[in-house]
């Protein structure tokens, strides 16, 4: 077999092995929003605000529901369905955290719903940070503290940059992304 | 020289197959089916995907609406070209700066105001005015989309 060949099967090797890590990867993915959350979703469409707030919403009900399932006796079951909850949790995270990059980025007036994100946010670190350490969903567990806190550090930088921008800026005000004059 | 030659076919059939691909944009026919799916698609996508979607979305209409102008159905098919402005304004607002979808967006707009000039030529007088402003908008945004691609 020359080098060229050679080169050929191993580059061939290459992209089957990719093609299948990334269908298996599909397969394992969640789907964080039910079918009626994703409509609202669809309604929002474009508009920053609203996306936000939706997306505080759902992140307070799943937190409701983590909070109420800690209460139950201990079991496999209640172990894998914490599990499966924290895992959309910390999706639904970090969804709401690359909407969040966008929106300021296209410098949109989100001002208005940071406060409830600040709130939630509050809130679903301490639920999560009052959960019990339990093998069944601990590293479920950790990598929700993670996105928490890096959303927590990134809505504060946001709400801190977006005040300093729209009083420098009271014409921007409201506004869904910055206009070039 | 041996690595070479499997190196220019490697090359020419990327370029063919991109070739095929551009031609291809007029191939398909999009039927209303296909674009009220992409249009609920794009609405829920992450707002970084937004603008590429509303793009294809775009052209998706301006290919389904020259087929209904050839249809007869002048009706639907300004209808069509009505929606087109609402989403070229969406494109505008969703547009990111320096994301490599934003070239593809880019590219699509292009094309969507080639054939949307085509439409302008082969339409009725009483139509013209229609064609010719959706046509701007579509232009406008693929400026803009242009713009976003050079942005640093």
């Amino acid at each position: 077999m020359n080098r060229n060949a050679l080169s050929l099967c191993c580059a061939a090797t290459i992209v089957c092995v990719l093609a299948s890590a990334s269908v298996s990867a599909q397969k394992q993915k969640r789907e964080p929003l039910t079918e009626k959350q994703q409509e609202e979703i669809a309604e929002a469409g474009i508009d920053p605000v609203a996306r936000v707030d939706l997306y505080v919403k759902y992140l307070n009900e799943h937190a409701d529901t983590i909070k109420g399932l800690t209460k139950r006796a201990q079991s496999p079951a209640r172990g894998s369905r914490i599990e499966g909850e924290l895992e959309d949790f910390t999706a639904l995270m970090d969804e709401l955290s690359e909407n969040l990059d966008v929106f300021a980025g296209r410098k949109a007036d989100i001002r208005k719903s940071m406060k409830p994100l600040a709130e939630g946010i509050k809130q679903w670190l301490e639920i999560l940070n009052a959960l019990p350490k339990e093998r069944a969903f601990g590293v479920a567990l950790d990598e929700a503290i993670e996105s928490g806190n890096d959303l927590d550090a990134q809505a504060k930088q946001i709400r801190n940059d977006q005040d300093a921008y729209f009083k420098a800026n009271p014409g921007e005000k409201g506004q869904d992304r910055y206009e070039p004059k | 020289m041996r690595l070479s030659i499997p190196l220019a076919a490697l090359v020419l059939l990327t370029a063919g197959t991109t070739q095929l691909c551009a031609s291809g944009m007029d191939d398909k026919v999009p039927d209303q089916q296909s674009v009220d799916a992409l249009a609920l698609k794009a609405s829920q996508a992450q707002p970084r995907e937004q603008c590429f979607l509303y793009a294809q979305l775009a052209h998706e209409m301006t290919e389904l609406s020259l087929r209904q102008y050839a249809a007869g159905d002048v009706e639907k098919a300004t209808s069509l070209l009505k929606q087109i402005q609402q989403i070229a304004h969406k494109i505008h607002l969703t547009s990111t700066d320096n994301d490599k979808r934003e070239k593809n967006a880019e590219i699509l707009l292009r094309h969507t105001a080639f054939r949307l000039n085509e439409l302008l030529h082969s339409s009725g007088f009483d139509d013209r005015p229609l064609v010719a402003e959706t046509l701007a908008q579509v232009n406008q945004a693929q400026s803009e989309a242009m713009m976003h691609v050079f942005a640093k």
